[in-house]
């Protein structure tokens, strides 16, 4: 179909649409909801991240306060996750300013659509590699508390069921997790960034 | 009362210009992204912006820009989501044309998000010039772009 014919398509639609006048009360009900907007609550989420960073790497340290006890060498695997959750916070800040620079009323739609996709890939890289951290975490974590209880009987139960977890995590749900949080949107990403590039070629 | 007024400016605004958001909302409509959740992510985003609206461009070239970047910027972690406000039922149209609007469609959704803004636009009868503008193109790039879809277009309906 030749564009033009869409054209006289469209300003029927048009007419169509004149039909569907939205009433008053329910614009005002919509804007109750001033704070939900997809991009407020990308803000809100990433403003979450920037303040739970070091609260989070405090807790991984808490909940291994045994190899605190141990001391020694056993007490860098605490304070290394530590560092890397302290070492995150100002990536966490980055994303937080990068989207709230977004606005809508100014911006054109490339660099709105450019901002958001560096966002997405960002974002979807991070959960990747947050996802391998997490999992090397246990994996220090369940092997320094082996060599600690080693010995102990009771402890056996435990060692096998943490054990058996771990190879769950690392066979199944990574890879799982890894196609489902990255690999199937990193696709769809670069499809649009390919889009975009293309619209930047000839520009001038 | 500064509130109400400006609540009052607002709404008479988008009375007029109502048909222009339903229309870029449709544009981007697909099994995953419902017209209504389009609507009031634009309607609020508009709404967010509308007292810092300093009357630099015309109220109909505000509210293509930001009713397209709400809609490309548009994406969803989850299918699932609530729709806060349901605006109001399809109305079943039954007319001629039904099947070549379906078809029109059905190329659009074929095509890239920036695509779709570009031949909204056009479809619009926007000067090349404000298409530029919105776009953050050059003209001379707009008609090239433009040629380029009618191409694209042809194909798609053929196939």
């Amino acid at each position: 179909m030749e564009l033009d014919k869409f054209k006289e398509l469209w300003n029927e639609i048009d007419v169509l649409k004149e039909k569907q006048q939205i009433s008053d009360e329910k614009i005002k009900e919509m804007l109750k909801n001033k704070g939900k907007t997809t991009l407020s609550k990308l803000i809100r989420m990433a403003k979450f991240s920037m303040f739970a960073m070091i609260p989070l790497g405090i807790l991984l340290c808490f909940f291994s306060h045994e190899f605190f006890t141990a001391g020694g060498y056993y007490i860098i695997c605490p304070l290394a996750f530590l560092f890397v959750c302290i070492v995150m916070t100002p990536f966490e800040i980055y994303l937080y300013r990068f989207l709230k620079a977004i606005d809508f009323s100014r911006m054109t739609i490339r660099e709105v659509s450019e901002r958001i996709l560096k966002y997405q890939n960002l974002v979807r890289m991070a959960q990747m590699y947050g996802t391998i951290f997490f999992f090397i975490y246990l994996g220090t974590w369940y092997y320094l508390f082996y060599r600690l209880t080693i010995g102990a009987e009771i402890v056996w139960v435990v060692i096998i069921t943490l054990g058996t977890f771990y190879l769950i995590m690392g066979l199944v749900a990574i890879p799982f997790l890894y196609k489902k949080l990255y690999y199937k949107h990193i696709n769809r990403i670069k499809e649009s960034l390919n889009e975009l590039k293309e619209f930047e070629n000839n520009n001038h | 009362m500064e509130k109400q007024n400006l609540e009052t400016e607002f709404l008479d605004m988008l009375r007029n210009h109502n048909r222009i958001i339903y229309k870029v909302a449709s544009f981007y409509t697909d099994e995953n992204t419902s017209i209504d959740d389009l609507y009031q992510d634009v309607v609020l985003n508009l709404w967010k912006a509308f007292p810092n609206f300093r009357r630099e461009s015309q109220f109909s070239t505000w509210i293509y820009r930001i009713a397209l970047n709400t809609c490309v910027s548009f994406f969803r972690r989850s299918s699932k989501r609530p729709t806060f406000v349901k605006t109001m039922p399809e109305i079943k149209v039954e007319t001629e044309e039904n099947e070549a609007i379906a078809e029109l469609y059905a190329c659009i959704n074929k095509l890239g998000k920036l695509e779709r803004a570009l031949i909204l636009l056009y479809l619009e009868d926007r000067p090349y010039k404000e298409i530029a503008d919105i776009m953050g193109i050059t003209t001379t790039n707009v008609s090239t772009k433009i040629n380029r879809i009618k191409d694209k277009l042809k194909q798609l309906s053929k196939n």
